[in-house]
């Protein structure tokens, strides 16, 4: 009698799943409205009284700088955001009126690096840092660290613990990742030669050593190739690493920026004992820290659903004029200063007279679109050998995998109720062909591509799935691509026009929270120095 | 009978059964544990052995259970015949053990075997003993005494294994104590239901013979431990002992004596006075007086004796943060041989403490400061050789003072050793290095630092040495091309550049 196998058939995969749900996010037709040529009589005359400052874009920079101004004593400053609520990338999604939040984008931070002291001012507000160590080492709030099982990775098909490809991998694989971590640590503890940490938070507290500023010459790939890493498994780790944090791959990712993922904070297990890293994170994701920050604003500081068309400087003014997108009417507001705190390609159509090397420079900005996606389950995903994690992951996917909203806040008695899953799925190649691919298709081919992914890590997942909602985002990150960061022209992108100040992370040129709000609370103080009005300073920028 | 004494008789068995789950309960968690540590001690891995053994043990704890049903008379003598049986296989589990890997022999499936029937045993004693007292009381009551009464022997086995049994008895011993205390249970038992029990006598005689056996194999267990452990190591081990945190064992073979800490060379008796009169004697020699001297490490004393060799020397505080290394170093005869019994002379302190705590409370200044660290391989080494510490020594140091400290190799971990050399001098204080030819370490390196600038042309062997001499000193200051002075940055508490040094450095001879 021959050996049969006694488990049931596999399921067979569907070819298409039809799964209700809508597209969220930006119309794309108004966004683009701004690169129409504006009719003079668009414009209509200033009204209202002058603002301090008026911040253009209610993202992480712009909701910082609002921040840094309320903190000082500012009370007349306005954002402006062409969304329905604050955020940028960082907003958060709800089921119903009361039901689950989820984030849509930007959704956790780790324990940055003692140095990075506008951050921990702010994570210190909102009771993120509760307390420092005698060495002065930030402590995490309890309630919001990642709670266990943190992340899983679905390799050879089975899941493993952690995101960890090297356990299954040969002992080769091993020895390859062991002198990469050796080599990480080195950089983790890496003092230039003006003392400056080699990597660190915010990035233009890093050593200025030209040593290490070659890095951005080169991609990540070519540092590993010198470095003679030769694993396929290696170069998915920190290949996943790029994408998870700047949407770009190995082969296109400087390599300052690829080793400053894994050496700016102090991850090494060696290290852990006195200068522990936690990840935190919150069901909505970072709008828990922007929705933090923008406790100090009141109603008058906001202006959403604005589509800003003109940013222009009229002697002693700013005159910005913007769209309400509900009502179509046009308003001007005027100010001392302005805070440009959205994308840079957006700028060029929208500030007249910019100078052209600037300009030029704003142009050449590139940023990486993302798809994410919210789904909706009647119960939670099923698999049988290992706990569900807040990260779950499948080596060598397109997609880099989901997490659990509800994760921080379950209770043993929740397991079986409905739940929302994010998606994530950057296009981190050839981003302007990819953008149009992801603007022209609609939901029915977008659910699709997710679910052939979701549907390798869970066969049969669609009878749980009661709908999938998605976000376009057109302009996610910018990519930090050889000499960004570093290059000739890095200080362009922040340079003040005149009365106008530039935040955002690709100012300095990383896609992280850290970034976002350093470049925003930057912006805020210089325009406090031009408008004399004393504070704090937060940006220190001391050597620790 | 009057209806006083049945009150009393059945308290005493409540009592009785009481006991007896608390004691079953402890055993149980110690045989777990014995094993779970006994193969973490010899195949390493601990979590992944933990995990099995505990994994297994609760399955098996689960057939045992659901067996339990099975048995539906006799309870009493049904629970006594499982002790009986756990007593004798638990009691024995790590000798067969140890025997089991000391022989080669199918280690790991004897270890799956008893561990599952131990566990099977173990699951079958708590619902047999839960139903006994259901006779005496109700269910609601039963349970909840019985559980109380696990859980609570649970912990007190689970705090004095690591505590307790390992420091005081061995892992050998305690599972042969266990054993005994099962059989406790059974003859306790005995005694009480002596008229409910089938073939009574030959339960005695069952019980007395295994008894017999697990004190005979008490008794002769040291020389029987002795001999497996020896199968292990090649040379012949003259002592083993395991503290709560390490395992220590010496070794002899021929006149080398070896101490190791967890399987990693200390020094080996054939050529550790190299050692060590390179690390004591150019600055002893140096410095003008040696009335007060500090030793920070170097429990095993050997330092020690070699700073003994002064005869201006008043006091020599050794400051070593483990008690059984000092406590070894003064006990063992092997080690008092070769440190000349350094510990016992009368101007020598022990303190059992941190180095770093050592030097933060007290006040004392020392014309001498010896530092003999183990390797800063890890987070909590690696800060006894940042800037900071180099810092808390200059203010321990008298003025015209000098203090050496071991790095490491400037061969396999040159980095290393040039860091700690760099870190001492940033600490404001002027540092000179210098390496000797250790046999059985390789090329190993010092930096001998104060406050003032040594001159090595004035460095004078004064003393008795067996190696050293004025004229072979000059080369121990020469640092040859492949080991000479790299530049590094500084070791600090919030940058521990050293443990990248140090790892980079031996990682890449694969040591």
């Amino acid at each position: 009698m021959p050996f049969l196998p006694r488990c049931s058939a596999p399921i067979p995969k569907p070819s298409t799943f039809d799964i209700p749900g809508e597209v969220i996010g930006e119309p794309s037709g108004i966004g683009h409205l701004v690169r129409q040529p504006l009719t003079e009589t668009l414009i209509p005359p200033p009204t209202g009284k002058r603002h301090s400052a008026i911040i253009i874009g209610g993202g992480v920079s712009g909701v910082s700088a609002g921040w840094k101004l309320a903190r000082s004593g500012v009370t007349d400053f306005v954002i402006l955001d062409l969304g329905d609520q604050l955020g940028g990338t960082s907003i958060a999604g709800q089921v119903g009126s009361n039901g689950v939040s989820f984030p849509w984008g930007a959704h956790y931070i780790n324990t940055p690096p003692m140095e990075a002291d506008c951050i921990l001012e702010v994570l210190e507000e909102l009771q993120v840092v509760v307390d420092y160590t005698p060495l002065g080492w930030p402590i995490m709030n309890p309630d919001y660290i990642l709670r266990e099982p943190a992340e899983r990775l679905f390799i050879e098909n089975r899941w493993v613990g952690r995101i960890d490809p090297f356990s299954t991998g040969t002992q080769d694989d091993q020895a390859v990742f062991q002198e990469f971590e050796t080599d990480m640590l080195r950089w983790t503890l890496y003092r230039g030669a003006d003392q400056r940490r080699a990597f660190t938070l915010p990035l233009e507290y890093s050593s200025a050593d030209p040593e290490l500023r070659a890095l951005d010459k080169i991609t990540m790939q070519e540092y590993m190739r010198r470095k003679g890493w030769d694993s396929e498994r290696l170069d998915w780790f920190v290949n996943y690493g790029c994408r998870d944090d700047y949407a770009c791959p190995i082969d296109e990712v400087s390599a300052w920026a690829g080793i400053h993922y894994f050496a700016c904070r102090y991850y090494a297990d060696q290290l852990q004992d006195r200068f522990p890293v936690d990840t935190v994170t919150w069901p909505e994701g970072n709008a828990f820290l922007v929705n933090g920050m923008a406790r100090r604003f009141s109603s008058a500081n906001l202006r959403l659903n604005a589509l800003v068309v003109s940013i222009r400087q009229d002697g002693d003014e700013v005159l910005v004029t913007f769209m309400d997108t509900q009502t179509r009417q046009f308003t001007t507001l005027q100010g001392r200063t302005a805070i440009y705190a959205g994308q840079k390609h957006i700028a060029n159509y929208i500030i007249p007279g910019l100078p052209d090397d600037q300009k030029t420079v704003f142009q050449e900005c590139q940023y990486t679109p993302w798809l994410t996606g919210s789904i909706h389950l009647k119960r939670l995903p099923q698999t049988k050998q290992s706990p569900l994690a807040w990260d779950n992951v499948m080596y060598e996917s397109e997609g880099l995998g989901y997490i659990v909203a509800e994760h921080q806040t379950w209770e043993e008695t929740d397991d079986e109720g409905p739940t929302v899953l994010t998606y994530y799925l950057p296009f981190d190649r050839e981003p302007d062909i990819k953008r149009r691919e992801l603007l022209d298709k609609g939901h029915g081919f977008w659910v699709d591509e997710i679910m052939k992914d979701l549907w390798e890590m869970h066969p049969g997942i669609e009878k749980d799935i009661t709908r999938i909602d998605l976000y376009k985002w057109g302009h996610a990150m910018i990519r930090p691509t050889p000499n960004l960061i570093w290059g000739p022209d890095r200080g362009l992108r922040g340079r003040p026009y005149g009365k106008i100040f530039f935040a955002n992370a690709d100012v300095t040129g990383l896609p992280l929270f850290e970034e976002a709000c350093y470049s925003g609370i930057r912006a805020a103080q210089d325009a406090m120095n031009m408008l004399r009005i004393p504070y704090a300073n937060s940006i220190q920028g001391g050597i620790q | 009978m009057n209806a006083n004494d049945t009150d009393r008789r059945l308290r005493s068995r409540g009592i009785i059964l009481l006991l007896s789950v608390s004691i079953i309960a402890i055993c149980a968690i110690i045989y777990e544990l014995g094993i779970g540590s006994l193969s973490s001690y010899l195949l390493g891995n601990s979590v992944y052995q933990f995990s099995i053994t505990i994994g297994l043990f609760m399955t098996a704890m689960g057939i045992g259970s659901y067996l339990s049903k099975y048995i539906t008379r006799q309870l009493i003598t049904a629970f006594i015949r499982v002790e009986l049986v756990i007593g004798c296989i638990g009691g024995f589990s790590c000798p067969i053990l140890f025997a089991a890997y000391s022989f080669k022999f199918f280690y790991v499936p004897i270890m799956w075997i008893l561990i599952i029937l131990i566990g099977t045993l173990i699951g079958l004693e708590l619902p047999l003993l839960t139903r006994i007292f259901r006779e005496y009381t109700t269910l609601r009551t039963a349970l909840a005494n019985a559980l109380t009464f696990d859980y609570l022997g649970g912990l007190i086995g689970a705090l004095a294994f690591p505590l307790l049994l390992l420091p005081l008895l061995g892992i050998f011993e305690t599972s042969l104590v266990m054993g005994l205390a099962n059989l406790a249970v059974v003859i306790g038992n005995l005694i009480l239901f002596r008229r409910e029990i089938q073939h009574f006598k030959q339960t005695v005689v069952v019980t007395a013979l295994i008894t017999t056996g697990l004190v005979a194999a008490l008794v002769i267990s040291d020389p029987v431990s002795g001999y497996l452990e020896q199968r292990v190591y090649t040379d012949r081990i003259i002592l083993s002992k395991a503290s709560k945190y390490q395992r220590i064992v010496v070794t002899r073979w021929k006149d080398d004596v070896r101490l190791y800490i967890n399987g990693r060379l200390q020094f080996s008796a054939m050529d550790e006075y190299r050692y060590h009169e390179a690390l004591i004697h150019p600055a002893a020699s140096l410095v003008p007086s040696r009335a007060q001297v500090l030793l920070l490490g170097g429990g095993d004393g050997l330092a020690a004796r070699e700073i003994l060799k002064y005869n201006d020397v008043k006091k020599i505080t050794v400051v070593d943060l483990d008690p059984m290394i000092t406590e070894l170093a003064s006990a063992d005869s092997a080690l008092r041989q070769l440190n000349g019994d350094a510990l016992h002379n009368p101007k020598v302190q022990v303190i059992n403490q941190d180095a770093q705590q050592f030097l933060q409370t007290t006040a004392q200044r020392y014309n001498l400061i010896i530092i003999d660290l183990p390797d800063p391989s890890d987070e909590s080494l690696v800060s006894l050789y940042s800037d900071t510490f180099y810092h808390l020594v200059k203010r321990h140091l008298a003025k015209d003072g000098l203090a050496v400290t071991q790095s490491s190799s400037p061969f396999f971990a040159q980095n290393a050793f040039w860091c700690i050399h760099q870190t001492i001098e940033a600490a404001g204080l002027y540092a000179t290095a210098y390496h000797v030819n250790v046999p059985s370490f390789g090329e190993w390196g010092f930096n001998l630092f104060g406050e003032w600038q040594i001159d090595p042309q004035q460095v004078r062997i004064s003393v008795p040495t067996r190696f050293l001499s004025d004229e072979s000193l000059a080369p121990l200051f020469v640092f040859d091309k492949d080991i000479d002075e790299v530049e590094t940055q500084i070791n600090t508490l919030l940058t521990p550049i050293l443990l990248f040094y140090h790892r980079e450095g031996w990682e890449s001879w694969g040591l």
